[in-house]
């Protein structure tokens, strides 16, 4: 399919007898947004998870960039420097600093020499709004600081693919929204963004489309607009009603 | 404990330097060349071992787990002798007892070692692999620039116990007369023969000295780290 960044094809995943993923089949077109809603145990993390390998899958096919993810002889670490990954628990690297987490997968994937690779480091962490920040420890920073150090380092590589899994939801509320910015910044840059996320506001904001999942299935795909004024699903209904009582 | 200091001024020789230089050196001086030959030894093998072990690859795990569970069910006298007595039957030609003794103690704690590395390894958040793997690192940085840096400082104090240990360990060596300090210390009691509690207070502080060195300098490296490195934590 042309035009598709990430399709995934009857993609089946099972956890033990719990099905994660229940012959999911869908497409992201190159350039879009896609946020993931639907209740905690979904799949929503499970499927972007899938899309750089993170998590194997027992049945199907993820394409992503034009490269079959799961196919023996693909070069994972080749794909994954195509695919930026922003993770719920921050994850940088607490040894460290801000700066040198930036700078580590250009001076060990991209190949650059130090000096330069902590110029653009730099700048990337100018980007999000971190230049005062760049020789702190992990440990002195925020969440919504290491959230935006963590999107950087992501930059680094300059992924034309970026998945977030409820990038967020380990954050204080008033540092959600730093963090949001960012991602609608890059969402506008054109790149393809699958966001998992609870945050409808963003999503109505800045998705293309919304999905919304349940028990391993995309049950509703759809415009944000279409979806929060008048979702189709039942269970989409429910969710947004549980949502919105707050 | 009266003439303490007389049989120590009378023996220091002995004690430091063992027959040196008329003979080969011994005593202290030894204890710590065996020491740090085996900490050098010991410490990449065990992390070799501990990466075997969590590789998640059958044919590197399975066999570094036999090599744990077979020498950590066996003494470390045992591996000695086996060293000893045996290494040279199969080789063919006699072994020095100071070899045997390096590479007993370093087989044998490398199993012990290479398990408190394990302990780090899998201890550690299992985001910080992810996170290096969604970058597309290879296995080489994501092990040596994540994995490990981290891994082996939360297990600092294991592993300082498993250093101090080979010290003591070395004093094995007086039983297949490597000329290590306690083996020194059995001879200067053999010839005073009605000493035996001074002449081992000697040997016992000597080993309290190296190890509580060692004690200090980890402590000191760890606090360094600590100040560079606040406190690491997941957030």
């Amino acid at each position: 399919m042309s035009g598709a960044a990430i399709a995934f094809s009857q993609v089946t995943k099972r956890f033990g007898s719990f099905t994660a993923l229940d012959g999911i089949t869908a497409t992201v077109a190159a350039g879009e947004t896609v946020v993931l809603c639907g209740p905690s145990g979904s799949g929503k993390s499970t499927l972007i998870r899938t899309v750089n390998r993170l998590e194997t899958i027992d049945a199907g096919r993820v394409t992503a960039a034009g490269i079959d993810v799961n196919a023996p002889g693909t070069d994972l670490d080749a794909l994954r420097r195509r695919i930026g990954f922003v993770f719920q628990q921050l994850n940088l690297f607490p040894h460290l600093r801000a700066l040198d987490n930036v700078a580590l997968p250009l001076i060990r994937v991209m190949g650059q020499r130090k000096g330069e690779a902590r110029e653009k480091a730099r700048a990337l962490l100018a980007r999000v709004g971190l230049s005062h920040r760049i020789a702190n420890w992990p440990a002195e920073l925020s969440g919504g600081e290491q959230q935006r150090v963590a999107i950087a380092r992501t930059l680094a590589l300059d992924p034309h693919i970026i998945l977030f899994d409820e990038p967020t939801s380990a954050l204080d509320p008033e540092m959600v929204g730093e963090v949001l910015e960012i991602i609608q910044g890059l969402a506008h840059d054109g790149r393809t963004i699958m966001c998992v996320t609870h945050e409808m506001g963003f999503a109505r904001r800045v998705a293309d489309r919304l999905w919304f999942m349940s028990g391993g299935r995309i049950l509703e795909q759809a415009a944000p607009d279409a979806f929060f004024t008048a979702p189709r699903h039942e269970l989409a209904r429910q969710f947004l009603d549980k949502l919105l009582q707050h | 404990m009266i003439g303490t200091w007389d049989i120590f001024a009378q023996n220091w020789r002995y004690f430091l330097i063992g027959e040196y230089p008329a003979g080969a050196l011994g005593g202290f001086a030894l204890t710590v060349i065996i020491a740090v030959v085996c900490l050098i030894l010991t410490f990449p093998s065990a992390v070799a071992v501990a990466l075997a072990r969590t590789s998640g690859i059958r044919w590197l795990a399975w066999p570094a787990l036999g090599f744990v569970y077979l020498v950590r069910s066996v003494p470390l006298l045992m591996v000695i002798f086996w060293a000893y007595f045996l290494a040279p039957v199969i080789l063919g030609f006699p072994i020095d007892p100071l070899v045997t003794l390096i590479a007993a103690i370093c087989i044998y704690q490398t199993t012990y070692l290479s398990e408190v590395i394990r302990g780090g390894i899998e201890g550690l958040p299992k985001g910080q692999t992810e996170a290096a793997r969604a970058l597309g690192l290879g296995w080489v940085p994501v092990t040596f620039r994540v994995v490990l840096p981290q891994a082996l400082y939360n297990v600092l104090p294991g592993m300082l116990n498993q250093f101090t240990m080979i010290i003591k360990e070395s004093s094995l060596g007086a039983i297949i007369s490597v000329s290590e300090v306690t083996f020194m210390a059995m001879r200067v009691n053999n010839v005073l023969i009605t000493r035996p509690f001074q002449v081992f207070a000697i040997l016992g502080i000597g080993y309290f000295i190296l190890c509580f060195s060692l004690s200090k300098a980890s402590e000191y490296l760890e606090q360094r780290i600590q100040r560079r490195r606040v406190a690491s934590q997941p957030a």
